[in-house]
């Protein structure tokens, strides 16, 4: 168990992490205003299929990653119309989001990619960071990675900044805790949520844009796999803070690349025990945790 | 725009021997208003108000629930249009769109229920409220230096960086006044302030208030305690049932003379119904009750007293006095937190609600719709959820329609309950039929209840019965059919405890009436002596003299 | 409280539903054209394969039972108003106990055997149930994201079982032995697929429609899901009924998962179920909470999906996942109709509320 198999444990972790990483970031901000989304899982589907039937049709991954953002959105406009126009159960919105986006996106490799089933599109190069990733152990370990997971990194506390320290922050709080003072004060409750709902749609779209743009390079059914249920998880186990959604998001994906590598690092565990772990330690941080750490009183709740 | 305060040059020095601006003075008139109407449906709020608010001057708006008094100045904060009459800031007549533009003519106004974020710190409360409610973008340093400059001035000291959940009631109320002190009023309005705090605050709140009319603000009180609103203002309105009744310098004021004009003369009364003081022991013995309160409202502060069987009590008081919380407790509904409930001299503190109904009690929750009916149950399964599992209407976990359907013909039949079908929802209901069907549900468990060895024995017919507000939103004949089915609960020897801010119908339905203020009892009284003046000035707090 | 199980009237219901399943078909029939094929090919293709023989319709019956057992269970607890949304979990669990018991229990021939097997997918469905339901009643933490944990939790485990302890050596993909016959659910209609979990299910059905509007317990159940406050003032063991709802709903998914393992396959497989679970909570709306209309709904998802296989391999480049698009474009027509007519009931009854307050007032100022 060299340094050297650690660091690049390390920086697979950081790798695997982003797409999850992008995702809860984007549940976080949607939650804080009272908006629940079970179908997070289908905003990260649909940005990894718009991601590379964008890149695909510009030959540009900017343009790749705005498509896979634009997605995403795309799927919270339907959940947010559903939610908020017409008042249904905001959980009930979000699974039948999965079934219709998976089959939509499985349809779609069909009839946009045609008898390309192996389509292959450019992916992120790395870049090293100059100084940064000379350094020792921690240059290969942290700062040798794509740009958009420093991005995802970076806006961590961008996200931390903006929900704590800025008056729209605030109003995204006020929201989703005492919608009702909220209102009372002159916010206008329902415009928090379109914007925090359509922000979490393109931010996961983004996330599921990672995963193709910047991994596979291609687009195949299903290809999210439970992510973003991954995703969701680790916002409630990050106590709904940016901060901890990112902790639980290295937490979860620490496992999965430890599994990946099982041999090397002599672990006999099945791999089936790390893929729960994400789900059975936020079930448990659930039952054990009171206090603080509650999910938003008006968490979805419709108006 | 702002600032329409007095320049502070021109105001009147701080200090001892400050006057109060007279009612006639040489003070500006901050605030008119004229012949002010506002209705909601089925309700005429406000009738031809008319209000002269003048500098310096603390002038109180009593009145009991329902008088008019928060529409009023929901009016005057813009929360309301007026349906007619003027409203004139500083001899502006205006037109207001909504509370921004009463903050941007200087009026300030502390609700009773706080709009404060409860997870969020003051600092946040505030910038939030500062920057969506009137528009100014305070930053979080400035806003620091805000809250010393307040502090400085006024003693109003609040840790800045706590959440308000973690923050008392009175201190969260100072966060409400310093919310409305930030945009520096010049008419400063107070719904109920000193209602749920301790004796200490409200006298730290009366300081304030006095130093802020010594520097030319005009405070609007929203009635409460006469003594403390003798102690405090200058001025005084009396509102009832939406129209003022007088306005009269505080000099001029006793509480006896207050108390009658919130109350009303003596009407002329129908018959008491009230049976002559039996000595019966008490069914329903409370001993130093205590009961948790929340924002709604006060708890239940060490409440002792008894109801005999074959007596109906009434309790008097404005909302939020506790008489609900009260209620609730002996229903088993809300936790106790000290003290002693006793039923039929078995200690039943502690147990559940089906274990107190088996032993006959019977509660009217004060909210039909929220904690009474099953709305979307037919009358028939409403009716039958209070028989609780039990044979005829449920044998060995199957519902027994037919026993249901018979069980539902009776009560229809014996409590006069108007429908069309019963197998239809209970929403589809008038008002007075709902409130029936909640009293035939409770009045009649008597299927067969199981004692505490696991036996069937013939159930005891309802012995104690609470009702919260059970005439309320009610007509007049529905309300005349409750009572009489109150009264022959009454008469068959049950003990019944009727909470109500009706204090007219409390007198003709009652046998002995209690007033609950703040919480604890203010007093009591044989309802066919009773004094409504006395009662009004136990129902505002004052001394039982 | 709960718009799903309104009962303004039966017609209506089957109405707003019926216009969903068509509206879907219909957008659907737009996706079909976009990608170069006729619809009206296409649907007749697929009602072909699913109902175009005895065969054919014991495929669709194959497919309808696993889905419309967990709907049952659904439509139970929301009639409690509880979101059962790991309904797919509790069917894993109940597929696993039934393995486990008909790899290693000893054989006491059919229909013990068999019987023992489902009772214990029952128990174990419940189990897996009741774990969401003690944390929402004991420490009121949303049922919905500890059941939709628990899910994910069972799948790998179920899978760690198959490819690992319970695998058998030389098999194509990771499965378990094949069960013995006595374990086994046998072919009831001779000729095709059809065993006799179709009968468990139908029988399951009746039994959901018996409990909730002929029991205390279905009482109790729609009291609380009508108003929990009402129902906590008139002392219904609240915390109870909450547990116990949500035991019952994993007891039907558990079968369901038996049925499953049981059946045709006798055997378990990894990840055997194309999402059954998450399925079901549509079947459960779109039947209105009511067990012949989840019976319906159920058997229309069930042919959408054979259809859709058979259409596959009618002609190779219609992807069929169209069936899970004109499922999903369903739910949300139906969720947009409800809110539309939520609306309108809205108007109805403050239009209503309006009239009896002016007929009120009039009474009073007669009276006064």
């Amino acid at each position: 168990m060299t340094l050297d198999a650690i660091a690049l444990l390390l920086s697979a972790t950081l790798g695997l992490a982003a797409p999850l990483l992008y995702a809860a970031l984007g549940e976080t901000i949607s939650e804080k205003a009272g908006v629940i989304n079970i179908g997070l899982e289908s905003m990260m589907l649909a940005g990894a299929f718009g991601g590379v039937w964008s890149c695909f049709a510009s030959h540009s991954l900017v343009v790749g990653f705005i498509g896979a953002a634009l997605a995403g959105a795309a799927v919270a406009l339907l959940h947010g119309t559903v939610c908020f126009v017409f008042r249904a159960e905001q959980v009930v919105s979000g699974v039948v989001s999965n079934i219709l986006v998976l089959g939509l996106t499985t349809y779609g490799i069909g009839a946009v990619f045609g008898s390309n089933m192996s389509l292959a599109v450019p992916t992120l190069a790395d870049v090293p960071l100059p100084l940064l990733s000379q350094l020792p152990f921690v240059g290969r370990a942290l700062f040798t990675q794509n740009v958009m997971v420093y991005g995802a990194f970076l806006l961590v506390p961008l996200v931390w900044w903006a929900i704590h320290r800025t008056a729209p922050g605030l109003a995204l709080q006020a929201a989703g805790e005492l919608p009702t003072a909220a209102i009372s004060m002159g916010i206008d409750v329902v415009r928090v949520r379109w914007l925090a709902l359509l922000m979490c749609g393109a931010l996961a779209g983004v996330g599921g844009g990672q995963l193709t743009l910047a991994g596979l390079g291609t687009f195949t059914q299903n290809v999210t796999a439970g992510r973003g249920f991954i995703a969701l998880a680790a916002v409630v186990f990050g106590r709904w803070q940016p901060v901890g959604a990112m902790m639980a998001v290295l937490l979860f994906t620490v496992a999965e690349a430890v599994q990946i590598r099982a041999q090397v690092f002599g672990i006999h565990l099945p791999y089936q025990f790390l893929v729960m772990s994400p789900y059975l330690v936020t079930t448990v941080a659930l039952a054990v945790f009171v206090g603080r750490g509650r999910p938003p009183r008006y968490l979805g709740v419709n108006l | 725009m702002r600032r329409f305060a007095m320049p502070k040059d021109e105001r009147r020095p701080a200090g001892p021997g400050a006057e109060r601006a007279d009612a006639s003075g040489s003070a500006r008139e901050l605030l008119r208003l004229e012949g002010i109407c506002k209705a909601f449906p089925g309700i005429l709020a406000n009738d031809d108000i008319s209000l002269e608010l003048n500098a310096g001057e603390v002038h109180a708006l009593l009145g009991e629930n329902g008088a008019g008094k928060t529409t009023l100045m929901g009016v005057v904060f813009g929360l309301h249009r007026p349906d007619a009459g003027r409203i004139l800031v500083q001899g502006d007549e205006l037109g207001l769109r909504g509370p921004h533009d009463a903050i941007a003519h200087g009026i300030g106004f502390v609700q009773q229920h706080f709009s404060l974020i409860p997870t969020l710190t003051v600092i946040d409360n505030i910038v939030l409220s500062e920057h969506y409610g009137v528009g100014r973008k305070l930053s979080r340093s400035a806003c620091r230096e805000v809250l010393r400059d307040l502090e400085a001035r006024y003693g109003l000291a609040v840790d800045p960086f706590a959440r308000v959940e973690q923050l008392a009631i009175g201190e969260q109320q100072k966060v409400e006044i310093i919310k409305a002190l930030i945009a520096e009023p010049a008419v400063l309005i107070l719904d109920e302030p000193a209602a749920l705090l301790s004796l200490q605050e409200v006298e730290q709140l009366w300081k304030l208030l006095r130093q802020l009319a010594d520097e030319g603000i005009g405070i609007i009180l929203i009635g409460h305690k006469l003594s403390e609103v003798l102690k405090i203002a200058t001025r005084i309105t009396v509102l009832r049932r939406g129209r003022k009744v007088a306005t009269l310098a505080a000099h001029e004021a006793t509480e006896s003379i207050l108390g009658e004009l919130m109350v009303g003369a003596l009407k002329p009364r129908r018959q008491s119904s009230a049976t002559p003081a039996r000595e019966a022991p008490p069914l329903l013995e409370l001993r130093q009750l205590t009961v948790g309160g929340d924002a709604a409202g006060h708890g239940v502060r060490d409440v002792s007293c008894s109801v005999a069987g074959g007596e109906i009590l009434g309790i008097a008081g404005l909302t939020g006095s506790g008489q609900a919380e009260l209620l609730e407790a002996i229903a088993g509904v809300r936790r106790v937190e000290g003290g002693r409930i006793i039923l039929a001299g078995e200690d039943i503190t502690h147990l559940s609600v089906r274990a107190r109904q088996a032993r006959g009690l019977a509660y009217i929750p004060p909210d039909r719709h929220r904690d009474g009916l099953v709305g979307e149950l037919s009358v028939v399964e409403n009716l039958a959820l209070g028989a609780g599992g039990d044979p005829p209407v449920s044998r060995c976990g199957w519902l027994q329609r037919r026993a249901m359907k018979e069980r539902a013909d009776r009560s229809i039949a014996r409590f006069d309950i108007r429908v069309a079908d019963p197998w239809r929802s209970a929403r589809t209901l008038s008002g007075g039929n709902q409130q029936k069907l909640i009293l035939a549900r409770e009045l009649t468990r008597s299927s067969p209840a199981r004692h505490a060895s696991g036996q069937l024995g013939p159930a005891p017919r309802a012995s104690l019965i609470l009702c919260c507000y059970p005439t309320r939103g009610l007509d007049f004949a529905a309300s005349a059919a409750i009572n009489e089915e109150l009264r022959r609960c009454r008469d068959q020897g049950a003990a019944v405890v009727v909470v109500s801010i009706d204090l007219d119908e409390l007198l003709e339905l009652a046998d002995r009436i209690l007033v609950m203020q703040g919480g604890r009892i203010r007093g009591e009284t044989d309802a066919r002596q009773a004094d409504p003046t006395r009662l009004g000035i136990m129902i505002g707090g004052g001394a039982a003299a | 409280m709960n718009r799903f199980s309104r009962v303004a009237s039966p017609l209506r219901n089957v109405l707003i539903s019926l216009v969903a399943i068509v509206l879907a078909l219909v957008c659907a029939s737009v996706l079909l054209v976009a990608g170069g094929i006729s619809p009206l090919q296409a649907y007749r293709a697929m009602v072909e394969a699913a109902f175009g023989s005895a065969f054919a319709v014991g495929v669709t019956l194959g497919k309808t039972v696993p889905r419309l057992l967990p709907a049952l269970g659904i439509a139970l607890a929301l009639r409690a108003g509880l979101w059962n949304i790991g309904a797919e979990g509790q069917i894993y669990v109940g597929a696993t106990a039934a393995a486990a018991v008909a790899m290693f229990t000893p054989d006491l021939g059919f229909p013990v055997s068999a019987a023992l097997a489902l009772l214990a997918a029952v128990l174990g469905g419940a189990l897996w149930g009741l774990i969401p339901g003690v944390l929402r009643a004991y420490r009121g933490v949303s049922e919905v994201i500890t059941s939709l944990m628990l899910v994910y939790v069972a799948v790998q485990f179920t899978n760690y079982l198959v490819e690992g302890p319970w695998l058998v050596p030389n098999s194509t993909f990771p499965s378990t032995p094949i069960f013995a016959p006595s374990f086994r659910l046998p072919i009831i209609w001779e000729g095709t697929l059809v065993n006799g979990g179709v009968v468990l299910a139908l029988l399951a059905s009746v039994v959901l429609g018996l409990v909730v509007s002929r029991t205390t317990f279905g009482l109790w159940l729609r009291a609380i899901g009508s108003n929990q406050r009402a129902t906590e003032v008139l002392g219904l063991p609240v915390r109870h009924m909450v547990m116990a709802a949500m035991a019952a709903s994993g007891a039907f998914a558990g079968l369901g998962g038996a049925i499953e393992v049981l059946g045709i396959r006798g055997r378990l497989l990894e990840s055997f179920s194309p999402g059954y679970g998450f399925q079901a909570i549509a079947i459960a709306l779109l039947g209105r909470l009511d067990p012949l209309g989840i019976v319906g709904a159920a058997v229309v998802f069930g042919a959408l999906e054979a259809g859709s296989a058979g259409l596959q391999v009618a002609s190779a480049n219609i992807s069929s996942a169209i069936a899970p698009v004109i499922e999903g474009l369903a739910v949300i027509f139906l969720l947009v109709g409800l809110g539309v007519d939520e609306r309108l009931a809205r108007r109805r009854r403050t239009l209503r509320a309006l009239t009896e307050q002016r007929d009120q007032q009039s009474g009073r100022t007669a009276a006064a």
